[in-house]
């Protein structure tokens, strides 16, 4: 299909694009990347009044490593980020997560900050944002806000975004010593949106103990979520553990039931793939120590 | 700040294939039906609209990525590539194309057009590619008739492997 | 030279066989023959082989397009003959010419030849016809005379395949791996290699497709659910293994060429050789394809496989099971700052219905227990207006309450019907506690299922804060902690 008839605005700069914010609401759709946001109009599930398109707005492509962490504007190409030695050095998690996001035609064009925005629930990088416990910036007509990852996705395309907001990019905590991350998903193809995506930021301590844990799991509920496992600090980072914080963890979740994966089968998943993900991070995290 | 109405005809000048062109589009016009409907160049093909089958795979500013999800009036002053660029103006076939010949690479030909495209920013990119590497490149595309065989070999041996 | 072919092929390269089959008994290149491949009954002879389907072409049309080159090769021998005053045997067809055998300097040029039929008919042999024309109409043997019944075999080649699969299931995740896969051909004559390995390789793939990943979904409401290719799963590159492809030709004795059908190969095969490998695998013969991941790990584990809402054909007699059936549902409860009577008396108020139903453009009671609204709802940017009509039933006043309704609007539309039940709690509150279930169909049902439990969720947060705020408005304190906790929680689907 075709989209409806639309405004076509194009911004040279974020207060032009706070302009046609003010002017339009929620009537707009900002596009940035356009590979999610362009089959929701050709579907005509989305009918705004105009297109937003801040791809010619400067300084939105940012990639800025400090010593408290990475931020990157909402226009960096997926693509970019994926060769990006300073993320993989960086946000290696992100670095891990990026081989998984579409495909080489969609990665080239895609955007980081569209991602976020469009807020798919088994989309990658939304789930390696809030495992990290990162935070998303916005930009409105009104002024500025940042709000953390883990209050930002609220539903299936729904999040914290106000109709007169932008966001304009993320922040990316610092990379922890001793902390290792991983990324796991499993997809009927490759390629395909995740059915249960598994993200895991580990500390482990001298003694082999985990001393930090943040897993993170996308596709399972309606939106990327951290589980609140805090019972599994100063347990030993090995296989045993590992299973146990993914089995906790599918007893607990509430799973979407779609054409792809019915409860039961999410539950198993978040416990195959969680363990998988988790597993791979105490390797890492291991890799971290001995480098060190 | 550019803005164009609804149901206003901009004037979109781009370059395609290295050479100067000029049409009319409204802004909900995609960039794919632009090139084929506007500047009758059909040899990029729609099959979803939705961006998954790849069939509408071309070069866009130097990235080889979905014309059915982008719009021509994003597209004034770009720099495009299509299917119709790879052969010499004497219809010579490129080294990719012949090895697409050679091996078989195409029956229908209705995804093949996105697929050298596809193929041809990758081999810029990654001129000596694994087997499991041009497979990974393909997942972005739906072929009904090869079952993907010889375009892989096509693809490995254009790379000169 | 031209060749015109009843068979309309979609890639398959009819047009390079023939040139190729023409060529050959002419003495010409292939580069040299053109081939027109068109069914236009206004314009051709039709035959059972016209257009392109059950593996005609290498089976049947082939050896007819040969058949025809032979009859033309067999009249520009003869005038050639007589050009060069020898025998018709003793012509060949090499290089574009007609040439004496064994004295390839006495020769005349084919379009010598052809003009000659053209321009001078009279000194063409005797009774011989002007031009170089010459049709054949297909004759297999195998085809024979309608039945008593009217009914015709018109199959004309049988595959001739063997396939091995190798699979490997694993337990945890129910992914098939296609570990091995052996597909031997008997094609008869090869016409062309490389366009014989495109259709076995995609054959092959298109059968394994068809037994891993492509399925057409309904749910109980008739709405299809796999209405893109994001869910609709076609096979790609990574998903296809290597196959191990031989060849066992014995030619055909149906035409001259020797050669077979072998277009459908392996899609007919790899399915059942797929299945049957998972059977053996599993144990179990109730495989039913395509093997998803879900459904083989539930076959894996002797757990039970139901797909939500999926709807199931229904073949024979019987009733149709019809209602509301799968799609959307869910509870949950609030707890309001008021006694059951005052919360009753809003509830069924239009006026706060207008206020705080979301996107409420218009509300009018239509009856005493009815109400139709214009309603816009809008969320993640997908938003439409919607016409809604409501009936109220089974009133029992300050307790409990049936809504069943309907909607429609651009994206989709809906019927459903909800209970409300109000339970006084202490210091004269209210419990609300709410039901609902619901079937959705059009474009929403179809590619945004699963945005509908978030937009269900929205909206009916929506309507109890604002439901809330007019309540206050009556006069009493905030609602306490673990209000949105309690809107959102309790089995929604």
């Amino acid at each position: 299909m075709k989209p409806v008839a639309f405004e076509y605005c194009r911004p040279d700069t974020l207060d032009e694009a706070m302009e046609l914010l003010a002017e339009f609401g929620s009537d707009a759709s900002i596009v940035s990347g356009g590979l999610s946001l362009g089959a929701m109009l050709n579907m005509r599930l989305v009918r705004p009044k105009a297109l937003v398109d801040v791809n010619r707005i400067r300084d939105l492509d940012a990639i800025r490593t400090s010593a408290s962490g990475t931020e990157t504007g909402a226009m960096v190409r997926q693509a970019s980020a994926l060769k990006s030695r300073e993320i993989a050095e960086a946000v290696p998690l992100l670095a891990r997560a990026l081989p998984n996001v579409g495909h080489y035609q969609t990665r080239s064009r895609g955007t980081l900050g569209g991602s976020v925005a469009h807020a798919d629930p088994s989309a990658e990088i939304p789930l390696s944002l809030v495992t990290l416990g990162g935070s998303v910036k916005l930009r409105s007509p009104k002024g500025v806000r940042e709000v953390a990852a883990r209050e930002f996705f609220h539903g299936v395309l729904t999040t914290d975004r106000r109709a007169d907001e932008m966001v304009t990019g993320l922040v990316w905590p610092a990379r922890e010593p001793r902390t290792g991350y991983a990324f796991e998903e499993i997809a009927q193809r490759h390629g395909d949106f995740a059915i249960v995506a598994a993200a895991a930021a580990v500390t482990v301590g001298e003694d082999g103990n985990i001393t930090a844990l943040s897993f993170g799991l996308g596709g399972v509920e309606d939106r990327p979520f951290v589980v609140d496992n805090p019972e599994f600090i100063d347990h030993p980072a090995i296989a045993a553990t590992a299973q146990e914080i993914a089995s906790a963890a599918a007893e607990i979740v509430e799973p979407m039931v779609d054409i792809q994966a019915s409860a039961d089968y999410r539950r198993q998943l978040v416990r195959v793939i969680g363990a998988k993900a988790l597993m791979a991070a105490f390797a890492d995290a291991e890799a971290q120590r001995e480098a060190a | 700040m550019l803005r164009i109405k609804p149901d206003q005809k901009q004037r979109i000048s781009l370059t395609v294939n290295g050479k100067a062109m000029t049409g009319y589009a409204e802004p909900r016009m995609l960039l794919a039906d632009f090139l084929r409907h506007e500047l009758r160049l059909y040899g990029t093909h729609v099959g979803c609209e939705h961006g998954v089958c790849g069939a509408c795979t071309a070069i866009i500013d130097g990235a080889a990525t979905r014309t059915c999800l982008r719009y021509a009036v994003q597209c004034d002053g770009s720099e495009i590539e299509t299917v119709e660029g790879l052969a010499d103006a004497d219809g010579t076939l490129n080294a990719l194309q012949k090895a697409f010949n050679e091996n078989g690479a195409l029956q229908c030909g209705f995804c093949t057009a996105g697929i050298l495209m596809s193929a041809t920013k990758f081999l810029e990119e990654n001129p000596t590619p694994t087997r499991a590497e041009v497979v990974d490149m393909l997942s972005g595309h739906i072929c009904r008739c090869t079952g993907y065989e010889q375009i892989v070999r096509a693809i490995l041996q254009a790379s000169g492997q | 030279m031209t060749v015109k072919t009843v068979s309309t092929p979609a890639g398959q390269g009819h047009q390079t066989v023939a040139a190729q089959v023409v060529a050959d008994a002419l003495g010409l290149h292939p580069e040299d023959i053109d081939v027109v491949t068109e069914m236009d009954t206004l314009t051709s002879a039709w035959s059972l082989a016209s257009g392109n389907y059950a593996n005609r072409f290498s089976s049947v049309v082939v050896g007819t397009i040969a058949e025809t080159a032979e009859k033309v090769a067999k009249k520009i021998k003869l005038i050639a003959a007589e050009n060069l005053e020898v025998a018709p045997e003793d012509v060949e067809l090499v290089g574009g010419e007609a040439r004496v055998v064994g004295v390839p300097e006495k020769a005349v040029p084919l379009r010598r030849v052809a003009a000659q039929t053209h321009w001078h008919p009279a000194g063409l042999p005797d009774a011989m016809e002007p031009g170089l024309f010459e049709t054949t109409i297909m004759n297999p043997p195998m085809l024979g005379a309608p039945d008593e019944e009217d009914r015709v075999g018109s199959a004309v080649t049988f595959g001739y395949v063997c396939d091995i699969a190798a699979v490997e299931i694993d337990k945890a995740t129910g992914k098939v791996e296609v570990k091995k896969y052996v597909s031997v051909h008997d094609v008869g004559n090869v016409l062309n290699e490389i366009v014989v390995e495109g259709q076995i390789y995609g054959g092959f793939a298109h059968g394994l497709a068809g037994a891993l990943l492509e399925e057409f979904v309904y749910d109980a409401g008739g709405n299809p659910q796999a209405g893109t290719f994001a869910d609709y799963l076609c096979i790609t590159a990574p998903e296809v293994p290597e196959v191990t492809v031989g060849h066992f030709n014995t030619p055909s004795p149906h035409n001259s060429l020797g050669a077979k059908g072998m277009g459908d190969g392996s899609s007919m095969l790899a399915p059942t050789a797929i299945a049957n490998a998972a059977a053996d695998a599993l144990g179990t013969f109730d495989i039913e394809l395509p093997l998803t991941l879900n459904k083989t790990w539930a076959l894996a584990n002797g757990l039970p496989y139901e797909r939500a809402g999926a709807a199931r054909a229904k073949v024979g007699d019987g009733p149709q099971e019809t209602g509301i059936d799968g799609g959307l549902a869910g509870e949950g409860s609030v707890e309001l700052n008021a006694p059951p009577g005052a919360v009753w008396k809003l509830l069924l108020d239009p006026d706060t219905l207008a206020a705080v139903v979301p996107g409420c453009e218009a509300l009018e009671q239509t009856g005493p227990d009815g109400f139709r609204a214009e309603v816009t709802i809008g969320v993640a940017g997908i938003k439409g207006l919607y016409s809604a009509e409501i009936e109220l039933r089974d009133k029992v006043e300050n307790e409990s309450v049936r809504l069943v309704g309907k909607a429609s609007g651009a994206l989709g539309f809906g019927h459903g019907e909800g209970r409300v039940t109000l339970e006084a709690i202490e210091s004269g509150r209210t419990r609300l506690s709410y039901s609902y279930r619901a079937n959705v169909g059009g474009k929403v049902a179809a590619v945004g299922q699963r945005m509908l439990g978030t937009v269900t969720k929205i909206l009916i947060g929506q309507f109890f804060r604002g439901f809330e705020r007019r309540l206050k408005g009556d006069g009493a304190g905030s609602s306490g902690g673990g209000f949105f906790r309690r809107l959102f929680g309790g089995g929604g689907s």
